[in-house]
C-alpha cells in the first residue's frame, strides 16, 4: 500500500508526534471536502475534519500497513458526517419528497421536447450556467447516504470497490444505491429544467 | 425495445459496463428518438456537473488544529504499552477481505478528479482474460496449494485412465503444457492430467467430460480453468456450466471468493471482476460457499456462507416455494453474499444479502410479500446458525468494522441498508421485524 503513510505512521507511533502533520497535510482537503458535500456545512466540516484526524491518530496503534490509510480516514469522516445529520434537526424536506410532490417529470419532459422540439430552448436550458447551481441544490437534498454514494462516486473518483470498502457495505448495495441517487438527482434537474422550478 | 429500455441503459453507459453491441444500439436509438435524447444529454449533464462541483480549499488551520489537540495529551495507546497482535477486532477480519480486493485491484486511487471516460466494455469486464491476465488478477495459477495434495498420476493410474476428458469444439482452446511451459493447442480432444490448466480464446468452445464420475462440463470462451482433482475445479475467469449428472456424486469448483460443493445438480458458474455468479443452485443440492482469503482468519468456519441457510429464510419469509419454483442466483462478493430468487419469467421476486456468511447478519432483504415468521421459523435456522431475531432483516445494526479503532460506534445509518436496489425500488425504511410479521 501507500509506504510512505504507513513510514509517517511508524514515526508517529514511536513517539514522533510531530510527523502526523504530513498526513494532515496530505489528505486535508480530500476530508474536509468529502465533509463539506456531506453536511453541507463549511464550518461544522471543519470539525469534523478536525475531529476524524484525532480520532485516527488516538487509534493508530490498530493501523495495519496492508491495507489503506486514506480508506479508514474516510470511513471515519463518513462516520462523522452521519452522526451529524442524525443529530440536526430535520429541516430541509428530502429530494424524495419533493418530487412525489411534482408530477411525473420524465414525462412531463418528454411531453416537452414533443411540444418544444430539441430546438425549443431546453437543450440550450441545459447548456446554461444555472445548471451547475440546481445539481448543487439537488446534491443538497440527496439524502446522506445517496450523497455519500455520489460524491464519493462522481466527486471523488472513486470505484464501486472503493467505496463498498469505505461504507463496509457489499458492492451491490452501494450500485444500487448510486443507481437510486442518479435517478432521484435526474428527476430533480427534469423538473427544474421543464418547469424552471 | 422500448424507450424505458432503453433509458435503462444510461446507468451502465456511464458505469462503462456496456457492452458495444448494446452501446451502438443505443446510440443509434438515440440519434432517431428525441425524447431519450434529451434524456441521455441530461444524465450526462448530471454526472458531469456533479464531477465539476467546485472543491474547498482547506481550512489555514486545520493542521494546527488536529496537532494542538494530539500533542496536548499522551495518545492512548502510550499507556497500555506494546500492542496485542493484528487480528481479534472485527476490522482485522474485513480488512482480511479487502486484502483480496486490494489485491485484484490493478490501480488504486486516482484522488485528481478526471473527466468521464466512459471504460472500453473489455477493461471492465473482460470476456477474454489471458492467462496473463488472470494473473495479474490476482489468479495465480503458480499457487497451487490445493495441487500439492492430490496424488499425482502413477503407473497404475495412468493420465489416460483418469478419465477426464477436454474436448474442443470451437476457436481458440490450448492446454498448459508443464513439460515445456507453454500453451498447447488442443486440435480435436485431449485426457488431462490433474493440475492441467485449460484456456479458451475469444472464441474458444470446449466440453470437460468427467467419464468415471459423470460430471460433464460446458466451457464457454475467455475462460482460464485448472483441472485440480476428480472431483475440483478451479475457476480462475470465464464462465461453464456444469453438469453433475449422478445423484450424489459431489463436484467442486473454486472460484476467487469461494468454494461451491455441488451434489447432483446443473448449475453454472461464472467468475467476473465483481463477484463469482452461481446460477441454479438451489435447496435440492448441497451447495455452501467457503470465502477464500490469502489471510489465515482466526476462526474457519467464519468465511463459511451456508446458501441452505440463505434459501430457508428466505423461504420462510417470503412464502415462495425456493425449492421447486423458483431458480436461484448466488453471487459470492470478497466479503458479502447476495442470493437472488427468480421466477419462470426470469423475474426477481426476493433478494437477500448476507455479510461474512456464517455466525453473521442478514444485511438485507427484500422479499415481496412476506408472510408472518412463526418460533419454528427461528428454530429451524438457529439449528443452522445462531440467528438472533433483532438481526434478521434488520441489517441496519451492522457492526462498523472500525468501531474499535477509530473510536467510533456503530454509524451505519436506518436508511443504509434499506433496500435501494433494482429490485425493490422501496423508498420506505426496510421494516422493523415486527412490522414484517404485520404485513
Amino acid at each position: 500500500m501507500d509506504n510512505d503513510d504507513y513510514r509517517v505512521i511508524k514515526l508517529c507511533l514511536k513517539g514522533k508526534t510531530e510527523a502526523f502533520a504530513e498526513l494532515v497535510e496530505k489528505y486535508g482537503r480530500r476530508v474536509y471536502n468529502l465533509a463539506f458535500r456531506l453536511t453541507g456545512n463549511a464550518e461544522k466540516s471543519k470539525d469534523i475534519a478536525q475531529e476524524a484526524f484525532i480520532k485516527v491518530y488516538r487509534s493508530l496503534d490498530k493501523y495495519d500497513p496492508k491495507y489503506k490509510f486514506s480508506s479508514w480516514l474516510l470511513k471515519t469522516v463518513s462516520n462523522l458526517c452521519i452522526d451529524y445529520h442524525r443529530t440536526k434537526p430535520d429541516s430541509t424536506a428530502s429530494l424524495e419528497v419533493i418530487l412525489a410532490s411534482k408530477a411525473e417529470s420524465t414525462i412531463l419532459s418528454d411531453l416537452a421536447v414533443r411540444q418544444q422540439g430539441m430546438d425549443g430552448g431546453l437543450e440550450a436550458k441545459l447548456e446554461a450556467k444555472e445548471l451547475g447551481k440546481v445539481i448543487r441544490e439537488g446534491i443538497d437534498l440527496l439524502p446522506i447516504d445517496y450523497k455519500a454514494v455520489m460524491v464519493m462516486r462522481h466527486l471523488q473518483n472513486f470505484s464501486y470497490r472503493e467505496i463498498s470498502q469505505v461504507l463496509s457495505q457489499p458492492i451491490g448495495t452501494i450500485k444500487a444505491r448510486i443507481h437510486r441517487a442518479r435517478k432521484l438527482l435526474k428527476g430533480y434537474l427534469e423538473s427544474w429544467l421543464v418547469e424552471g422550478r | 425495445m422500448s424507450c424505458e429500455k432503453y433509458r435503462d441503459l444510461f446507468d451502465s453507459v456511464f458505469d462503462g459496463e456496456i457492452k458495444e453491441s448494446r452501446k451502438e444500439k443505443l446510440f443509434a436509438h438515440l440519434d432517431a428518438c428525441p425524447e431519450c435524447n434529451l434524456q441521455f444529454k441530461l444524465y450526462e449533464k448530471m454526472i458531469s456537473g456533479v464531477e465539476e462541483l467546485d472543491e474547498l480549499e482547506t481550512p489555514p488551520d486545520l493542521t494546527a488544529g488536529v496537532m494542538k489537540e494530539i500533542t496536548a495529551q499522551p495518545p492512548p495507546w502510550k499507556e497500555s504499552g506494546p500492542l496485542p497482535g493484528w487480528f481479534p477486532g472485527s476490522w482485522a477480519w474485513t480488512m482480511t477481505f479487502a486484502v483480496v480486493l486490494l489485491v485484484t485491484l490493478v490501480t488504486f486511487v486516482e484522488w485528481d478528479n478526471k473527466p468521464l471516460v466512459v471504460a472500453e466494455p473489455d477493461q471492465v469486464n473482460p470476456k477474454t482474460w489471458s492467462p496473463e491476465e488472470a494473473l495479474i488478477l490476482g489468479r495465480d495459477p503458480a499457487r497451487d496449494d490445493l495441487v500439492a495434495k492430490v496424488e499425482p498420476p502413477t503407473a497404475s493410474n495412468p493420465v489416460a485412465e483418469l478419465g477426464i476428458l477436454l474436448v474442443a469444439h470451437q476457436g481458440e482452446v490450448e492446454v498448459y503444457d508443464q513439460g515445456t511451459s507453454q500453451w498447447k493447442p488442443v486440435q480435436e480432444q485431449a485426457y488431462l492430467s490433474f493440475g492441467d490448466r485449460i484456456h479458451t480464446g475469444e472464441s474458444g468452445v470446449a466440453s470437460l467430460e468427467y467419464q468415471r464420475e459423470k460430471v460433464s462440463l460446458r466451457v464457454k470462451p475467455g475462460s482460464f480453468f485448472q483441472v485440480l482433482d476428480r472431483q475440483t475445479l478451479r475457476v480462475y475467469a470465464g464462465n461453464a456450466w456444469v453438469n453433475v449428472k449422478r445423484k450424489g456424486t459431489i463436484f467442486r469448483t473454486e472460484t476467487p471468493n469461494a468454494i461451491a460443493s455441488v451434489r447432483g445438480t446443473k448449475y453454472s458458474v461464472e467468475v467476473t471482476p465483481m463477484a463469482d455468479v452461481y446460477r441454479g443452485v438451489g435447496l435440492k443440492s448441497y451447495a455452501e460457499f467457503v470465502n477464500k482469503t490469502d489471510t489465515p482468519v482466526p476462526t474457519a468456519d467464519l468465511g463459511l456462507y451456508s446458501t441452505r441457510l440463505g434459501l430457508n429464510i428466505m423461504k420462510a419469509v417470503s412464502g415462495f416455494d425456493v425449492v421447486d419454483r423458483l431458480e436461484s442466483e448466488i453471487k459470492v462478493f470478497e466479503s458479502a453474499v447476495q442470493i437472488i430468487a427468480k421466477d419462470s419469467a426470469g423475474h426477481e421476486r426476493a433478494s437477500l444479502e448476507l455479510e461474512e456468511g456464517f455466525g453473521s447478519k442478514v444485511l438485507l432483504a427484500t422479499i415481496e410479500k412476506p408472510r408472518a415468521l412463526t418460533e419454528n421459523d427461528f428454530l429451524a435456522w438457529s439449528s443452522v446458525m445462531p440467528l438472533d431475531q433483532d438481526l434478521l432483516l434488520r441489517s441496519r445494526t451492522k457492526v462498523d468494522p472500525l468501531a474499535g479503532t477509530a473510536g467510533s460506534t456503530p454509524k451505519i445509518p436506518a436508511a443504509a441498508t434499506e433496500s435501494s436496489g433494482p429490485v425493490s425500488e422501496s423508498d420506505h425504511p426496510a421494516p422493523e421485524f415486527d412490522d414484517v410479521r404485520k404485513r
